[in-house]
């Protein structure tokens, strides 16, 4: 298993072709851009190599018997998917902000049992294929970024009713040595800090679209491969001072990019789905569900560090002990733990697939996902309500550090005489970073918008047995 | 004495596992407390909360299961769990000890 401090040196060794704020970075390691998007997923790696941690942080591969970072595991059992939770809640706590390494992390596993069912159904051997590169993966421990949204042009148009075909990821041609690829991947989550890239489809596909169902891996600095750098709320405050950034260490949320791939060739020992329109809804199924498990662990792990920090804040304020206040945190620790519940329950539901891999239960992972969507922003409602104004008025650092006007911040921004303005001022940061703009999108759209999971837990609901279960009762028919 | 010592990947710490584990050192001072994977006279599980859901590894000597406020089951507030489990340390390594002489 690689350290942190190894992880990181790996990216150097990458071509990776990175675009940011209209320059080319020509070195991403150092670039304060993306420097806290690497630190926290370095952070991954070295946990795994803390006694303090590692139970949750590693696993023994089912395919080699070695000892792995967790991230390149294939669940084995329901207990599997609960350490993950678990896992993403602890390291959350320790970035504050998202570490990027679950997406590749369930495209592994969508990838493992789709692939294992499609040779089924077709005798391809698409899933020996997936071993092999699974198993380089786990034996070089590499970070995988799983690229599924594409574009989509016109939402009303499937994708090869596009007048763009390159809305959507396609193969463009298929020779001897493999096929070319064409398209973009959206919103991809630690992508400029990755190895390797997961291509999975985005939508269920039908005939007309088997160009478009296509699984493949794809080194990040492949020739053909371009990463755009998304902009985030307040992204300028990384390039000076650390109070301003509120969590200078691991910054805001994945580090999303735009991905380009423009005529990008992948050898076929790479691809695990070349036209199987069949399952592509099963792979985009199975990611969404494990994605979506995820959201009570690393969301759970996060509104901890938020509602630390609001509890901090009240102190400072000298208002920790009023009634509504102490209200107002029990209401974001019982969303809190709502949101945790619901991913300890969709991993405990559990189920073998036929490869043997485990997927959640997918009812309970969507409600989970939904209810992001729509607790996060309560909890950063209340810590708002809490913090009060100074979160969106505070001077700046630079203003507290002035030889003139310094003592004026230090003088008026003190709560409670023995806590330091610049205490308050650190902690008011943090929650604004947490709670604002970009972190606040992340929770709404991240593993899919509000409305797929709404299709997801209708498809889920077993409406039938509900109606049965009413006529029943009140006596429309006989037996239920 | 090696006492291997597991810690659980500590999600919801209830007690700060690390240090109990730097009390217990302090109170056996004869004892070396090293990786699970090298116990050889006992186990020492230090699980943060009392769900204690770390995988307990294959391990046919003693094992003390400290989780949250709890010592082997039982109820045990933080200002004794050190030096209670300290106490159970000592008992179970001697018992052994006999055990293995008979």
């Amino acid at each position: 298993m690689k350290t942190g401090k190894e992880y990181i040196e790996s990216l150097r060794e990458l071509k990776i072709k990175v675009y940011a704020m209209g320059e080319k970075v020509e070195n991403i390691i150092d670039n304060p851009l993306l420097k806290p998007h690497i630190d926290a997923v370095a952070l991954t790696f070295d946990l795994a190599h803390n006694p303090q941690f590692e139970d949750l942080v590693t696993a023994t591969s089912h395919l080699t018997g070695n000892k792995i970072n967790r991230f390149t595991h294939i669940h084995q059992s329901t207990e599997d998917l609960i350490k993950k939770v678990k896992m993403l809640r602890m390291i959350a706590q320790r970035t504050g902000s998202c570490f990027q390494r679950c997406v590749g992390f369930d495209a592994l596993n969508a990838l493992y049992s789709t692939t294992y069912e499609m040779d089924q159904a077709f005798g391809t051997n698409y899933h020996q294929r997936f071993v092999s590169f699974l198993k380089y993966v786990q034996e070089n421990d590499m970070v995988s970024a799983g690229s599924m949204t594409d574009p989509k042009g016109d939402r009303s148009l499937r994708p090869s009713q596009q007048t763009d075909p390159d809305q959507y990821v396609h193969i463009t041609e298929r020779n001897q040595d493999g096929i070319i690829i064409r398209g973009a991947k959206v919103h991809q989550t630690g992508i400029v800090n990755s190895h390797e890239m997961l291509i999975l489809p985005t939508v269920a596909m039908g005939e007309q679209d088997s160009d478009f169902a296509v699984a493949c891996a794809v080194p990040t600095d492949a020739p053909g491969v371009i990463h755009i750098f998304g902009r985030q709320t307040n992204d300028e405050r990384k390039l000076g001072g650390d109070i301003d950034q509120g969590n200078a260490k691991y910054g805001i949320v994945g580090g999303e990019a735009l991905t380009v791939l423009e005529d990008v060739f992948v050898p076929w020992d790479r691809v695990f789905m070349a036209g199987e329109y069949q399952f592509a809804g099963m792979l985009v199924e199975r990611f969404a569900a494990y994605h979506r498990q995820n959201y009570g662990g690393c969301k759970g792990g996060v509104s901890d560090v938020i509602i630390g920090a609001t509890a901090t804040l009240a102190e400072y304020n000298g208002a920790a002990k009023a009634s509504h206040v102490k209200d107002k945190i029990t209401e974001m620790v019982h969303l809190c733990e709502t949101l945790y519940g619901g991913s300890i329950a969709c991993s405990a539901e559990g189920r073998p697939t036929k490869s043997g891999a485990y997927l959640v239960d997918l009812m309970l992972a969507n409600v989970v996902k939904h209810n992001v969507t729509r607790f996060i922003y309560e909890i950063g409602r209340l810590a708002h309500d809490l913090a009060g104004g100074l979160i969106a008025t505070m001077p700046s650092e630079k203003d507290l550090a002035h030889d003139e006007i310094g003592k004026y911040v230090k003088k008026y921004l003190i709560g409670v005489k023995d806590i330091p303005a610049e205490n308050r001022i650190r902690i008011a940061r943090l929650l604004e970073n947490m709670t604002g703009g970009t972190a606040l999108v992340e929770s709404m759209h991240g593993a899919g918008s509000p409305q797929s999971q709404r299709v997801m837990i209708l498809r889920q609901a077993n409406l039938e047995h509900k109606k049965k279960l009413a006529q029943y009762l009140c006596g429309i028919i006989k037996d239920c | 004495m090696l006492i291997g010592v597991k810690f659980c990947g500590n999600c919801n710490p209830k007690i700060d596992s690390m240090v109990v584990l730097k009390n217990i050192a302090a109170l056996l001072p004869d004892y070396h407390f090293v990786h699970w994977s090298k116990a050889r006279d006992a186990l020492l599980i230090l699980a943060g909360c009392t769900v204690n859901c770390l995988e307990v590894p294959q391990y046919n000597g003693p094992i003390i299961l400290v989780a949250g406020e709890t010592l082997d089951l039982l109820d045990c507030p933080w200002e004794n769990l050190a030096q209670n489990a300290a106490i159970t340390i000592k008992k179970v390594v001697k018992k052994q000890l006999v055990a293995e002489v008979d």
